[in-house]
Parts: structure tokens; C-alpha cells; sequence
């Protein structure tokens, strides 16, 4: 089938050439014989219609092409494309039906013009092509594998490189310092895993990885991306299964999930020899089913609650200690006081009391309140209301 | 002129058949590839074949046949295959586990045709490698899962497994040049039914944990309270300990104070004194 492509593609560059005999001289014959002395002789080369080319090329265009496809006069050339057209056409019937003398008879007004031009179109096209198929300059995060005739022979960097023009081998690059990011599930939907305690969750992740050997990912793993992708969800949800939901769930042992899965990808991918690193694993999210979500919701507002519930009880803790230690502080100043002049102190503090309470409020004097003691004797209980008595 | 035209329409027709020779007559195999020559349907030979010693990238070039080779036009044909590893997926494969569960199972494989030859004469073509694995492994998977319980099937390798359903499925596919290098289990999922009961179990077990945090919460808060009082009465047991009685008076005066004489609750209480209380002893000039 490519056979046929690639005659099909032959036949008109042959056709035109042999049409035209390089300026109309004996060349022709020449000519002839390389086309048909190339492809018979030497097998290697498949496709014969380069071949031929390069000799006539050589001869005229050999210093020019670099120079001509520019200066080229663009509107005079497209009148010459339209030229050959109608020259090809011509030829065909000419070939085809009634024979030499009217196609002879058409040749020469239409065609005179474009038999000038046509070498050169040709050694321009001849050029683009050289220069297009066998020079190559590769980015800095480029890789490029050349085969000679099917068969690997190298892999290059970045930089310029030259290779043989395109049958003879072939460059296929691919960027290979940039890291590729693979998202599972690839669009944002549920995706539910089974977990140790058989209940299930719901997580998604990424997986970012790189081509380390361009040879191996492009020959031992054709599959590409898509074999990393089924790998890695494998193995994520085989390591989903050894963690129980809460983990999960609260992400907890999220650090370990990942590296586990990653040293899992990693080692299989090296057994395949595939060329590819991962360098990680990152888990986007995890959560309840979709389905769950009232259920997972009340836990949310329980656990904030119950927090809530422990910020009060601290809260109180902190008061209470305070409280005491503050008293107990006074205490122990009023103590120490007291262990110098316990008389003179008791004496102190309660009419420093009284004048407090006095100050405060308005006072009576006189009626028949019940008696107050003051100060009591240290054996007595003090009255709760020795002084509101008669209130 | 008519005769100068005639022959260069001969050396033109004469090119097209060589070329046309020429490109039935060379094969160019990709180092991706391998190729199988037939002749009149028969294999003839192989270009390219993967070698478990030196496969692609990891040997050096030598290793690889891949390149340009002849072969007698039109009489000679071409059948292609790949050299590297290729996938096959199963889907949703129904497996009942032995704690009596159903999962659904995908099963992902990866193989690599290691003989060409046998492949081309029993199979055809590569394209029918799937079709193999597809008849292959379900069996091989039930026979092999149902003796495991969901939460193992889940794990890596699901508990050995994995291992004995490659190595049956490797057995079975080497008779057509294929070997099966990979196989894990990849989704497992539940039915529609198996998973209405893991939503049951789920939902039940947070409903639960919903109450049992609030629970432990409460039980919390009233330790802390109980740990809070028994902290404040160990401090003032430090301090008042010292004079259990001094610490009363003490007490007493500050409670009187704050109670009566309050500069924020002024005017609160009206304060009788009778003039023979001891506050006024002295007034009264006793």
C-alpha cells in the first residue's frame, strides 16, 4: 500500500522530468539512463524517485539553490505552476491517446516557459526538503531518536544535529525535560475505591512522571501514557485497600499512601523496562461517598461541636486555676503579715473591711440590730451578717 | 522529435516498474516492529524478533534486526507486529468472593509476542491476540478469586492471585508465541446491590461515630471540670493549709468585702450599726 502511495507520488516527478529535456539538449538520454540504472542496481535505497534527482540537481543548482528560492519571483512563478498544469494535462492526452505528432504540435508555445522554470522549482523543492529532513535543532528539553533504515542508532540532545535526508533516516523527537501530569480519574467524577474495612472512598490523584530514556518509552512501551495511567490506578487501589476509611478519610497517612503507590509504580515500570520516572504521586482529594454526604456532614458538625465543647471546659480550667492562685497568693501575703503581728493584723484587716463596707453604703446608727463582735475571737465562727443585721 | 519522445516515455515507464520492483522488493522494519516474511502464506522468517536477552533499549544496537531487508516482490508478504509491550484490559468481570460478595473486576494484561512464527501460524495476525485473553481470563479469574475474599482481591497482588492467574494465562497464550508479562487487578468494584450494603454499613458506623464523638466530648469536658476544682482546692490546701483558722478569718473579711462593699454595687444595703456593737466600743468611749 505504501508501495503504491509512493509510486503514486513518483509518477509525476518522473513523468514531468523525462518531459522535460533539461533545456531540450542530449542530456535527455543521460538522464534516462540514470533513472533506470539507480533503483535496479542498488537495492537498499527504496523509494527511486530521490535518486534520480540529485545528479541534474547537482550539475545546475548546485551553487544556486540556497541563493534562487528566494529572489524567485513569486507572481511569475505561480504563472508557471499554472503553466505546467495545463503542460501536464496536454502531455497526458498526448501520451495516452492519439500519438507523437499533435502532442508534439501542443509542446512547444505552453511549454517553453515552463521547461525554463522547472529545474529550478525542482531544486528548490530538492532543497527544502534537504534542509528540512537533515538538519535538526532539538530545544533544551528535547530528545530525538534517529534510525538508519528502520534501525535505531542514536539518540541526540539539544542542539543542532545533522542527520541523512528524511528515507535514509528518520528523527522522531519528543520533549523529554518537561514533566508530564497525568490526572486519574482523567475528568472529575466520583471515583470510588474500595478500602480495608470494605467501606468505600472516594479519591482522586495525579501522577507526574517523565521520560528518562527516550529509546525505551518510544520501543518497549508503545502504549505510552496510557499503560503509566492503568498502572498507577492499579496500584493506587490496590494500596487504598491495605488503609482503612478513617485514614483515608482524614488523610492522615496520605504522605504514606503516596510513596507506597509511588515506589510500587516505579518498580514495575522499571521491570518493563519503560524508560519512565515518576517523580510523584500526589493525591488531589479524598472524601465520603457522594451518596454519604448528609451522614459525613453531621460527623463534621459533631466534631466541631465536641471541640467547641473542650475549648469551653479549658476555658473554665484556666479560669479556676487562676482564681485560686491568685486567692491563695493574697493569702499568703496576708499570712505572712499575720505570723509577724497576729493581733495588730487582725485588728487591720477588719476595720480596713468595715470601712470598705461603710464607705460603700449608707449607715445607721442606733437601733436594735443584733450584736455584732468584731473582732471575733479566734475560736468563733465569724457571723455571715454581723453588720446587715439590722437591714 | 516524435522519436525522441517515444523513448523517453519508454525510459519513463520502464522507471515506474523498477520503482514500483524496487519498493515490493525492500522492507524497512521499524525498531518498534517485527516483521514476518510469508511466502505463498507461509512464514518464511522473521525480522526484527524480540530477544529476552537484549530487548529494545536495553541491549545495545546489536541486538536489534531492525533495518532494510530484501525480499522477492509480490510473491513475498509482509505481516507486522509489535515488538514492545502491549495492554489488554478486561472489564467488569463478575467474581463471587468467598466471604459471599459480589465484585465486578477489571483485569489489566501486558504481553509481548516472543514468537512471531507461532503466532502468524496460529493466530494470523496480532490483532487477535485480545480476543485470546478474552476468552482466557475470565475463567482464570474466577477460578482463582473466588477462593479469596474481597478485601483481599483488593490488595496488591490480591493475595497471590494476581501470580497464578499470569502464570496460568502466560501457559495458555505461549502456545500462540505470546507471553503474558503483567497482569494486576485494577478496579474492584461493587454492584449496584454490594454497594447499597457498603452505604448501609458506612452510614451506620458514622451515625454511630457522630454520637460517640459528642459523647466523648461531654465525658471530656466534665473531667476537665472535676481536674480544674481538684487543681484549685490543691493550690489553696497549699496555701491555707498552713492556718486553716487565719485562712476563715481571712476568707470571711473578703467575702463580707466583696458582698457589702462593692464600689460597683454602691448603695446596695443600708447598714445599721447598733451604738453598742463593738465597731463602736471606742466611740461610745468605753
Amino acid at each position: 500500500m505504501s508501495g503504491s502511495d509512493r509510486f503514486g507520488r513518483g509518477t509525476p516527478l518522473a513523468m514531468a522530468k523525462s518531459d522535460s529535456p533539461w533545456g531540450g539538449d542530449d542530456g535527455n538520454d543521460d538522464n534516462g539512463k540514470g533513472v533506470a540504472g539507480k533503483p535496479g542496481g542498488e537495492v537498499e535505497v527504496s523509494p527511486p524517485l530521490p535518486a534520480p534527482e540529485p545528479p541534474p540537481a547537482d550539475g545546475p543548482a548546485a551553487t544556486n539553490p540556497w541563493l534562487t528560492p528566494e529572489p524567485e519571483p513569486t507572481p511569475r512563478r505561480s504563472a508557471s505552476i499554472d503553466d505546467i498544469f495545463r503542460n501536464r494535462r496536454g502531455g497526458g492526452n498526448s501520451g495516452g491517446g492519439a500519438g507523437n505528432g499533435p502532442g508534439g504540435g501542443l509542446l512547444p508555445q505552453g511549454n517553453a516557459l515552463a521547461l525554463r522554470w522547472l529545474p529550478w522549482l525542482f531544486s528548490a523543492a530538492f532543497a527544502a526538503w534537504l534542509a528540512s529532513t537533515s538538519v535538526h535543532i532539538l530545544a533544551q528539553d528535547e530528545r530525538a531518536l534517529v534510525s538508519t533504515m528502520g534501525r535505531f542508532s542514536e539518540t541526540i540532545g539539544p542542539g543542532l544535529h545533522l542527520t541523512l535526508p528524511w528515507p535514509l533516516q528518520t528523527v522522531l523527537r519528543q520533549q523529554t525535560g518537561l514533566e508530564a501530569t497525568s490526572l486519574l480519574p482523567e475528568k472529575e467524577a466520583e471515583t470510588l475505591m474500595l478500602t480495608k474495612d470494605g467501606e468505600l472512598v472516594d479519591l482522586s490523584f495525579q501522577v507526574r512522571w517523565r521520560i528518562s530514556d527516550l529509546r525505551q518509552f518510544t520501543f518497549n512501551l508503545p502504549e505510552g501514557e496510557a499503560a503509566v495511567r492503568r498502572l498507577a490506578d492499579a496500584e493506587m487501589r490496590a494500596s487504598v485497600a491495605e488503609l482503612p476509611f478513617d485514614a483515608l478519610w482524614t488523610g492522615k497517612r496520605q504522605a504514606e499512601l503516596q510513596q507506597r503507590v509511588l515506589g510500587r509504580v516505579q518498580k514495575v515500570l522499571d521491570a518493563w523496562h519503560s524508560g519512565v520516572t515518576v517523580a510523584a504521586i500526589e493525591v488531589l482529594r479524598t472524601g465520603p461517598p457522594g451518596r454519604l454526604n448528609d451522614t459525613f456532614r453531621k460527623i463534621g458538625a459533631a466534631r466541631e461541636e465536641a471541640s467547641k465543647n473542650r475549648e469551653r471546659a479549658a476555658q473554665y480550667r484556666d479560669q479556676v486555676v487562676k482564681d485560686a492562685t491568685s486567692e491563695a497568693g493574697d493569702f499568703d501575703q496576708a499570712y505572712a503579715t499575720y505570723k509577724l503581728a497576729p493581733a495588730v493584723t487582725r485588728s487591720k484587716m477588719y476595720y480596713e473591711m468595715i470601712e470598705r463596707v461603710l464607705r460603700n453604703n449608707p449607715v445607721v446608727v442606733g437601733g436594735t440590730g443584733m450584736p455584732a463582735t468584731a473582732p471575733p475571737a479566734p475560736d468563733a465562727k465569724p457571723d455571715p451578717a454581723p453588720q446587715a443585721g439590722g437591714k | 522529435m516524435a522519436q525522441r519522445f517515444s523513448t523517453s516515455r519508454a525510459t519513463l515507464f520502464g522507471a515506474i516498474a523498477l520503482s514500483l520492483l524496487a519498493a515490493s522488493s525492500v522492507v524497512v522494519v521499524n525498531e518498534g516492529d517485527q516483521a514476518v516474511i510469508t511466502r505463498f502464506g507461509k512464514p518464511l522468517s522473521v525480522i526484527n524478533q524480540f530477544r529476552p536477552d537484549g530487548a529494545s533499549g536495553t541491549g545495545g544496537a546489536a541486538t536489534s534486526g531492525a533495518g532494510a531487508v530484501l525480499k522477492l516482490p509480490f510473491v513475498d508478504q509482509v505481516i507486522w507486529l509489535g515488538r514492545g509491550l502491549q495492554a489488554y484490559s478486561l472489564g467488569g468481570q463478575k467474581v463471587h468472593t468467598s466471604d459471599e460478595q459480589v465484585l465486578l473486576v477489571d483485569a489489566d494484561v501486558m504481553y509481548r509476542i516472543i514468537d512471531p512464527v507461532r503466532l502468524v501460524s496460529t493466530l494470523g495476525s496480532g490483532s487477535k491476540i485480545g480476543d485470546q485473553i478474552r476468552t482466557i481470563l475470565p475463567s482464570l479469574l474466577t477460578e482463582e478469586l473466588t477462593q479469596r475474599s474481597a478485601g483481599v482481591i483488593a490488595t496488591p497482588g490480591s493475595g497471590g492471585a494476581a501470580r497464578q492467574i499470569l502464570s496460568a494465562l502466560d501457559a495458555k497464550l505461549r502456545t500462540f508465541g505470546v507471553q503474558a508479562v503483567d497482569l494486576r487487578i485494577g478496579r474492584v468494584v461493587l454492584p449496584e446491590g454490594g454497594q447499597k450494603l457498603a452505604f448501609d454499613r458506612m452510614q451506620e458506623r458514622h451515625d454511630r461515630q457522630t454520637l460517640e464523638i459528642a459523647d466523648a466530648s461531654a465525658f471530656d469536658a466534665r473531667q476537665t471540670v472535676a481536674e480544674a476544682k481538684a487543681e484549685a482546692a490543691a493550690i489553696m490546701q497549699r496555701s491555707a493549709g498552713k492556718d486553716p483558722e487565719f485562712y476563715d478569718y481571712f476568707r470571711a473579711l473578703r467575702s463580707y468585702a466583696t458582698n457589702f462593699g462593692d464600689p460597683a454595687r454602691k448603695g446596695a444595703v443600708t447598714i445599721v450599726i447598733p451604738p453598742d456593737s463593738d465597731y463602736l466600743k471606742h466611740f461610745n468611749g468605753k
